[in-house]
């Protein structure tokens, strides 16, 4: 019969019992309700056997039944690792468990946990080395050990994506103190987001009982949450994480598939305290929670946690779970409180008139366990004699669950990477955070205040500091004061025979802490890494405390000042989906867009430009681009390369600007001339070109490659913020649209279209810049040599774009005009052995390596890198980029491949296509010094390992006097 | 930046490759994305807390010159 262990209404707050819900665990069918998460459906049919431990396989159940511990990592379909306490069940879903050899029932490596004595802290960095040759027959063997869960390497991708919101406050954590530091905000006008990762807000105030009627927490959540979600300023985002903080209040919230990306003005944590646990002998078996799981069980899930039930405890808090448990027909043997004062007189004597048996100052010692310590079955309580003492006296209480409280660790996460300090107080036996950045804030029990009218009010509180650096006229709260306490000061009770877990996820026991301090790892970061405490899913969230205090009297030091580890991003496991998650990627188009989409461009990206890469179907792209440039070396060719850099500079200082940024010299360059221009950085590393138009004395037009102009624009303004000359710069990339209009017939094109420019080659030559009206459109015209035809570079202001397109497609017509595209473009450049910045150079490519020394104005009083580039010029050269041919039909180098000098790697390639114009394949490469001779060859390794010998020439491959571009 | 005519390889070097870092207050270079305005920040580099910022021509107030190299003309 399934749901056996549930309870009636009220209880059950998220489940709806009429919706079922069934699917397969290790194979046995479970029926649970719609609202359930997998580890509430499991237990409610009894089923608490989730995992197996990572070292010794023992068998694990919920501990926290809130997604804070390790037991409940399963696999569910395809996906490894899932927390069955924060995952809902789909319908037909098949789990399974995982890390076992056999099945999770019958583990048959749960032998490992007799050889624990073999496996002491740290063994694996001295076991398995000797003798030697040994561990490569380890290694298979640990290999199938190690590892959590299995990979289904067919899974399809997924989409996720990326929200980007900014908020004067953001609150973390939807519980009393959270609820009411939202309210407070957004009454006084902030906008607030709150996040939790539960799938209702209320955080404790929908599981904790608060008051002896247990009416309050009820009372309290429906107004908070009633005004909450009615709140025009605040937006709630559950089932949602924020999974760090970074600089700023720039927080990372998680939500199913998205990432939120927020900037909030200020930031208010009231993230909660874990409940800590109890360290005895097998401290770990299943039916062994914390109290606070099972107020959750019952209280959200209906599900009934056992049948007999002991609590252990440090404070209060045990006292009412017992109330709880009592109210839902669960038998409470016996509370064993380690204090030896007890608790308040309320709680006392409310527990004590039900019949509930309380021995104080008592511990349990070790917990009994059924077979194959799959569930509790009773405890040893002992008498407390001394710190981590007890008497030889046992008093064995039967039971099937034990509640455990040894007091709370606040959620320090988010806060210690704020850069939040952690100190213990010794009196309070408790850590507390102080030193946060200003605009983040902290409220409720992660400030140490835990009774219910403190919470809230230090959650107002929190909020009007934040309101006040808003700019708010608000009066301040004073500090809470809080003195109720929550925790014992040591709640470990080492055994001899070990298995007293300190850190559940890698099985570490009191001995293993105290082990590695003993060894000589005595700082807790040391002990950390050699131990792996805290390195768990679970994050040091229940075993950092009870470390620190054990590293602390090991080493003779105070607990503060042991501390704990380094908290870093991420909070929660983080998926790589999340991070390349569909982000805010805008897309620029030219002018002339429209048009090439209805030639049929097949496009590409050019930085985040779109391009046309040629036109025709993607399947045909050699044939296309082979097919193009024909056409522009023999006919007329027309290429949209609106896309380019532009940079206009205008005043008397104009060219002393060019000349100092650029390494040619500019001042004498003549109006109406263009000249190719360099640009280095400070390293001497050649990283732009583009030409400069000089139109006037005082103005100048350069261009720039279409990924590099914002870099050269925003270089060239801090330049001149340093020179202070006399010109204004503009980056007018964006102002004008350009086409190149190229090949032998381009003037018989140009020349119907353009009637107040003369064209003749002695009126406008090559390397000319002149003015007039393409179309009627005023435009600039410049005669460059990149593709290596009579052509001409048009630009003109953007909105005439496509007009100008249209004219010259109409004009073209009588001659057979074709649109080419980026990779023709490439393969014509390349024929005439132009580089392309960032690709036939890198990052070391200085103006020797790459031939352009005649590019150089040497005897300039400065230019940017130029001492650099005098510096590495004047080196020995290590390698040089050259012009290479290959017969066609060889295998063809693709850019990347690696060219070789006997075994050594003396190269790589940078450039390299087929070439119809010259019949064989060329390219460009960087070699070794002593293979660059004209005539010399090299090798290159093509893929599956083929080799081809590469021979060098000299450049241009085609058109060595430059005739076709100077027509 | 050195006079980069009148320094040596190594004090050249230093300028391009090297940087101080200590945990001070530093005077840096940072420019405002959306409208491309350069300006100096003062930060401390173990807080990064920002203590001042101001406007480039606080500190460059003049035009500056270089001087042609010694061995021969402007071009």
């Amino acid at each position: 019969m399934s749901n056996r262990m549930r309870l009636a209404a009220p209880m059950g707050l998220l489940i709806n019992r009429n919706q079922h819900v069934t699917f397969k665990f290790e194979g046995k069918q479970y029926d649970g309700y719609h609202g359930d998460n997998i580890a509430s459906a499991l237990l409610a049919n009894q089923q608490w056997l989730m995992s197996r431990s990572f070292k010794y396989h023992r068998p694990r159940a919920p501990l926290t039944m809130a997604g804070h511990d390790a037991n409940t990592l399963i696999q569910l379909g395809g996906e490894p690792n899932v927390l069955a306490d924060r995952v809902a069940p789909s319908q037909g879903d098949i789990i399974e468990g995982q890390n076992y050899s056999g099945s999770l029932e019958n583990d048959r490596d749960s032998i490992l946990g007799y050889f624990g004595r073999f496996m002491p802290v740290g063994f694996y960095y001295r076991a398995f080395f000797k003798p030697y040759g040994v561990w490569e027959k380890w290694e298979s063997v640990i290999r199938k050990k190690a590892g959590l869960g299995k990979l289904d390497l067919n899974f399809e991708p997924e989409y996720y994506d990326k929200v980007y919101l900014f908020k004067d406050v953001v609150v973390v954590g939807a519980g009393p103190a959270g609820l009411s530091a939202a309210l407070t905000a957004a009454d006084a006008g902030a906008s607030v987001q709150i996040v939790d990762e539960h799938p209702i807000l209320g955080g404790s105030l929908s599981y904790h009982r608060f008051d002896l009627e247990g009416k309050i927490a009820d009372q309290t959540r429906s107004d908070l949450v009633a005004k909450v979600e009615a709140h025009p300023n605040i937006e709630v985002t559950l089932n949602a994480t924020c999974n760090a903080w970074f600089a700023d209040n720039y927080l990372p919230v998680i939500q199913g598939k998205r990432m939120y990306k927020v900037r909030a003005k200020e930031c208010i944590v009231a993230s909660g305290a874990f409940e800590q646990h109890v360290v005895f002998r097998n401290n770990d078996l299943p039916g062994i929670v914390v109290c606070s799981a099972v107020s959750r069980l019952m209280k959200l899930y209906a599900v009934k946690p056992g049948r007999r039930a002991v609590l252990l405890t440090g404070n209060d808090d045990a006292y009412f779970t017992a109330l709880d448990l009592y109210e839902q027909g669960v038998e409470v043997a016996a509370i064993v409180d380690m204090r030896a004062q007890g608790g308040a007189q309320s709680v006392t004597a409310a527990v004590q008139n039900l019949g509930i048996k309380i021995t104080l100052g008592s511990t349990v010692y070790e917990a009994l366990a059924t077979k194959g310590n799959k569930h509790i079955r009773g405890v040893d309580v002992r008498a407390i004699s001394g710190q981590g003492e007890v008497d030889a006296q046992s008093n064995l209480i039967d039971c099937d669950l034990l509640c455990v409280s040894s007091g709370f660790m606040p959620s320090y996460s988010l806060l210690c990477q704020a850069g939040g300090q952690l100190s213990y107080d010794d009196e309070t036996a408790a850590f507390n955070l102080s030193n946060l950045p200003a605009h983040l804030h902290i409220a409720g029990s992660v400030n140490g205040i835990h009774s219910l009218t403190a919470v809230i009010r230090d959650g107002e509180r929190s909020a009007v500091d934040a309101l006040q650096n808003l700019g708010h006229d608000v009066a301040s709260i004073e500090p809470i004061e809080c003195d109720k306490q929550t925790n014992f000061d040591w709640p470990i009770f080492k055994h001899p025979k070990g298995k007293d877990f300190v850190d559940f996820d890698e099985d570490l026991q009191v001995k293993d802490i105290i082990n590695a301090t003993r060894i000589g790892y005595r700082d807790i970061q040391l002990v950390k890494r050699f131990s792996t405490l805290g390195m768990g899913p679970s994050q040091g969230r229940h075993s950092a405390l009870p470390a620190a205090r054990l590293v602390a009297k090991s080493t003779q030091r105070t607990v503060s000042q042991t501390g704990v580890t380094t908290a870093r991003p991420p909070y929660a496991p983080e998926k790589l989906a999340h991070i390349a998650g569909r982000i805010f990627d805008p897309v620029r188009r030219t002018a002339m867009h429209d048009r090439h989409i209805e030639m049929g461009a097949k496009m590409m990206p050019a930085g985040n430009w779109q391009r046309p890469a040629f036109y025709g179907k993607p399947e045909d792209r050699d044939k296309c681009i082979w097919a193009e440039s024909e056409h522009v070396r023999n006919k007329v060719g027309v290429i949209d390369v609106s896309t380019l850099g532009g940079i206009e500079l205008r005043g008397p200082d104009a060219a002393e600007f060019m000349n100092r940024m650029y390494t040619f010299a500019f001042l004498k360059q003549p109006v109406g001339k263009t000249r190719y221009a360099v640009l280095t950085n400070e390293h001497g590393v050649v990283v732009d070109d583009g030409v400069a138009c000089r139109i006037a004395d005082d103005h100048f037009y350069v261009t720039a490659t279409t990924g590099g102009v914002g870099g050269v624009y925003s270089d060239m303004l801090k330049w001149n913020a340093q020179w202070r000359l006399d010109v204004d710069i503009a980056n007018v990339t964006a102002a004008f649209s350009a086409i190149n209009l190229a090949g032998p017939d381009s003037r018989k094109v140009l020349e119907k279209i353009a009637s107040d420019v003369d064209l003749s080659a002695e009126g406008f030559p090559h390397l000319a810049y002149r003015e007039g009206s393409v179309a009627g459109i005023p435009a600039r015209l410049l005669r460059v040599g990149f593709v290596g035809e009579l052509g001409y570079e048009i630009h003109v202001p953007t909105s005439y774009g496509e007009a100008l397109w249209d004219a010259v497609i109409e004009a073209g017509k009588e001659h057979d005009i074709k649109p080419f595209g980026v990779e023709t473009q490439r393969l014509l450049r390349l024929e005439k052995g132009h580089i392309i910045v960032s690709q036939d150079t890198d990052s070391m490519s200085h103006p020797g390596e790459l031939d352009l020394g005649w590019a150089i104005a040497r005897k300039k009083p400065f230019y940017v890198g130029g001492r650099s580039v005098d510096i590495v010029m004047a080196r020995k050269q290590t390698r040089k980029l050259v012009g290479f041919t290959l017969p066609k039909g060889s295998a063809k180098p693709e850019e990347g491949h690696l060219v070789l000098s006997g075994d050594d790697i003396s190269g790589n390639i940078t450039s390299c296509e087929y070439s119809p114009t010259v019949d064989s394949i060329v390219g460009l490469a960087f070699v070794s010094i002593d293979q660059c001779e004209v005539g010399s060859k090299f090798e290159v390794r093509t893929d599956n390992n083929v080799m081809v010998n590469a021979r060098v020439v000299k450049l241009p491959f085609y058109d060595a006097d430059g005739k076709r571009q100077e027509l | 930046m050195p006079d980069p005519n009148n320094c040596s390889d190594r004090e050249w070097a230093e300028y391009v490759f090297y940087s101080d870092n200590a945990i001070q207050v530093v005077r840096e270079w940072w420019m405002h994305s959306a409208s491309s305005y350069w300006f100096i920040a003062e930060r401390h580099t173990g807080s990064d807390e920002i203590l001042k910022t101001y406007p480039s021509t606080e500190l460059f107030k003049e035009r500056v010159e270089f001087a042609a190299k010694a061995t021969g003309q402007t071009s």
